[in-house]
């Protein structure tokens, strides 16, 4: 993918952005801010599910070109969340494991910006230590029945489907063993949707009880038994996409905005020493991108870009506070202020979503030869 | 393949001899001769007659491995002065070479031909054959053997001498010449070389932690030195691209001032954290002088004001973002500026 192509693709999703009617209000951390009708207009232009086959409802286009839009999403603070998960994650597993029967059904809904998903996988008991998951789903004549909670779960109440982590077999020596993905819909006879306001007061986590809810045979996707490995396999998609740095970005695009029309040293060294972070970041995870691209999974360079990423977007906040602005107020129309808040109040759950920064220092360890 | 080549060529030259001497400020001719012998200074100038970015290639294989081995020599400054000496059709003379500071403040002044004025911390100023300056506007080359030096070093002991001219007259006199391009250049080759030396220091940090047996097992094994390492690591990676995005700049030409001030500052940044955490996970023995870990972090530390400390880069960068008020800080960083 050569540099034009790329930067007409910019100037498409930016035109894009330009004239869509959400963008009047940017918001910090916007990849976790749920806009169906956003996500609707999204799909329709053709950029949700952009790297998949055609005969999906996708574009075929590369993963560079969905990478620059989706930066350019996250850099306008528009409000992506409604789709996210299954754009970033549920379609391409169900590219990668489902059968042909499960991706027709799902797959163009994904792309035309109709269809949302949640990731089932944290439990009450069972965060960091995922293997330790106890939701159970036993096979029964023609299909299974799950019992269970699951927890976490973003937009469970507004999406419609939940791609689950379940135990299907027993292996107290291998618990990575045994456990299977199942696709269900959140409509579900026996589930119900609990909600869980977070710290910056807004409805995006819900609590999952499962009470013998049954599925059909066909809900489980890939292979029995195979759902850690399957769930492994993506973690680099996961992990080094921009959302794991730029969540915060639209904040310091609004400073610089206010240090423009005040221009000191202070705010000048403050901004570089961002851009001196942001940029080499920037790259390694572009280069990640190529990397998926063709194919490869790259964990370990993954686990660096969300671990420097997730530092970079919480100190953007954090430094503004700190150093330069006395007051945030998230009810305020002064758009800095407003921001500025919801940056720091959504960084906490920056270093703990998709691998807490515990877990990351774990791999990158790992890959250092110290475990 | 340069790259280990010339590490092959240092693993087996650069003795305990050579680093004790060097360490007490004695030139090592004997490398020097061997490393020239072998065509690998003043790559980057050497190449420029061909292609650009192949000689830039080369030049970093080269430093990288030059820095990977704590080498007590100016090859990067070597290559530097030929760079600049190349680019202004002036002869490069045979030997060990230095450049100015070019710091802001610093100032020579030209009347007649001549050149007067004092150049601070030019590294190993008394062995050089000829001093790459700026003065009156001009690209000079100068003769430091005709000037009056005071010696100086840096903490890893690297010269770093004072040289004071009194109307000298120059070796050659080159065109116009941009400080600030100048001052980009330098930056990105000291970037360069503290990402690689910040690299070794985080291997040796590794491997010693894997040896290590405290607790019955190694420390490597507990999360708190884990952590610490893994945190390294990440600083290790980003200064190492943000270097090669600087060279990739310098190659294509293309937002030169932007992505070396970026290469610097994060290079600088990541020094401090590196040689912390290395020293912290070392415990007492990596803080004598017969342990190596202490060449690498005493040169990224040495490294970090040479060229533009943080706080100058930073600033600059910012500058550019609100000198700009037609581009969204996104699209500067997105494309450059």
């Amino acid at each position: 993918m050569n540099q034009p192509e790329l930067e007409r693709v910019r100037a498409e999703i930016r035109e894009f952005l330009a004239n869509d009617p959400s963008i009047a209000k940017p918001h910090a951390d916007s990849w976790s801010h749920f806009d169906a009708a956003f996500s609707g207009r999204l799909g329709r232009a053709g950029y949700i599910g952009m790297t998949w086959p055609k005969r999906y409802g996708g574009g075929e286009r590369s993963s560079l070109e969905r990478y620059v839009v989706i930066e350019e999403l996250l850099a306008a603070g528009a409000p992506a969340a409604a789709h996210w998960i299954a754009d970033r994650q549920t379609g391409p597993q169900l590219l990668r494991f489902g059968t042909e029967a499960q991706r027709q059904q799902v797959l163009p809904a994904i792309a035309r910006g109709e269809c949302f998903c949640s990731i089932g996988m944290s439990e009450p008991d069972s965060g960091s230590d995922l293997a330790s998951v106890r939701t159970r789903a036993t096979r029964t004549g023609d299909g299974w029945v799950i019992n269970g909670r699951k927890i976490w779960t973003s937009y469970a109440h507004q999406s419609h489907y939940v791609l689950m982590l379940c135990r299907t077999s027993d292996n107290p020596a291998a618990r990575q063993q045994g456990l299977s993905q199942i696709l269900v819909p959140l409509d579900t006879a026996g589930l119900s949707i609990r909600p869980i306001i977070n710290m910056a007061g807004a409805h995006d986590f819900n609590e999952l009880l499962f009470e013998d809810v049954q599925v059909p045979a066909d809900a489980l996707l890939g292979s029995e038994g195979k759902g850690w490995d399957q769930v492994i396999s993506e973690l680099a998609f996961e992990r080094s996409g921009p959302e794991r740095f730029l969540s915060s970005f639209v904040l310091l695009e609004a400073f610089a905005e206010l240090a423009r029309q005040q221009p000191s040293a202070e705010s000048a060294t403050l901004i570089g020493s961002m851009i001196s972070r942001l940029v080499p970041l920037r790259g390694m995870s572009m280069s990640i991108a190529a990397r998926l691209g063709q194919g490869e999974s790259p964990n370990f360079e993954a686990a660096l870009v969300k671990e420097m990423g997730s530092l970079f977007e919480q100190d953007i906040g954090d430094r503004l506070l700190g150093e330069i602005v006395p007051a945030a107020d998230p009810t305020s129309d002064d758009k800095f202020k407003r921001l500025l808040a919801e940056a720091v109040l959504h960084a906490p759950s920056f270093s703990i979503r998709g691998g807490t920064r515990e877990i990351l220092r774990g791999i990158i360890a790992r890959d250092l030869g110290l475990r | 393949m340069i790259e280990d080549t010339v590490r092959r060529t240092l693993a087996d030259a650069l003795t305990a001899n050579v680093i004790e001497a060097a360490e007490h400020g004695a030139w090592a001719g004997t490398l020097w001769e061997r490393l020239e012998a072998q065509g690998f200074l003043q790559p980057a100038a050497l190449a420029e007659s061909g292609d650009l970015g192949e000689g830039l290639e080369i030049e970093a294989a080269v430093l990288r491995a030059a820095a990977a081995s704590a080498l007590p020599l100016p090859i990067a400054e070597t290559a530097l002065a030929g760079w600049f000496l190349t680019r202004h059709n002036l002869e490069t003379p045979t030997g060990p070479l230095s450049i100015a500071s070019f710091a802001e403040n610093e100032s020579l002044s030209m009347a007649d031909g001549r050149v007067s004025g004092r150049l601070e911390r030019v590294p190993w100023g008394r062995n050089a054959v000829g001093v790459v300056a700026i003065a009156g506007g001009a690209m000079l080359l100068l003769d430091p053997r005709a000037a009056a030096i005071t010696p100086g070093a840096n903490m890893a002991a690297e010269p770093r001498d004072t040289i004071e001219f009194s109307k000298t007259k120059p070796i050659a006199i080159g065109g116009a010449a941009d400080r600030e391009q100048m001052l980009c250049r330098c930056a990105a080759v000291r970037a360069l070389q503290m990402a690689e030396a910040a690299a070794r220091a985080l291997e040796i940090s590794v491997e010693y932690a894997g040896q290590r047996k405290q607790f019955g097992k190694p420390i490597g094994g507990f999360q708190a030195i884990q952590h610490q390492l893994a945190a390294a690591a990440g600083e290790v990676a980003s200064a190492r691209v943000a270097a090669r995005q600087a060279y990739l700049a310098l190659a294509a030409g293309q937002n030169v001032v932007f992505a070396c001030a970026i290469a610097k500052a994060r290079a600088n940044d990541a020094a401090g954290t590196v040689a912390r955490i290395a020293h912290q996970v070392h415990g007492a023995i990596g803080f004598t002088q017969e342990y190596q870990l202490h060449r690498f972090t005493r040169r990224i530390q040495s490294w970090r004001g040479e060229f533009g400390a943080s706080a100058l880069w930073n600033r600059r960068l910012g500058e550019m973002v609100l000198g700009a008020p037609d581009r969204t800080l996104w699209s500067i960083v997105a494309s450059g500026i």
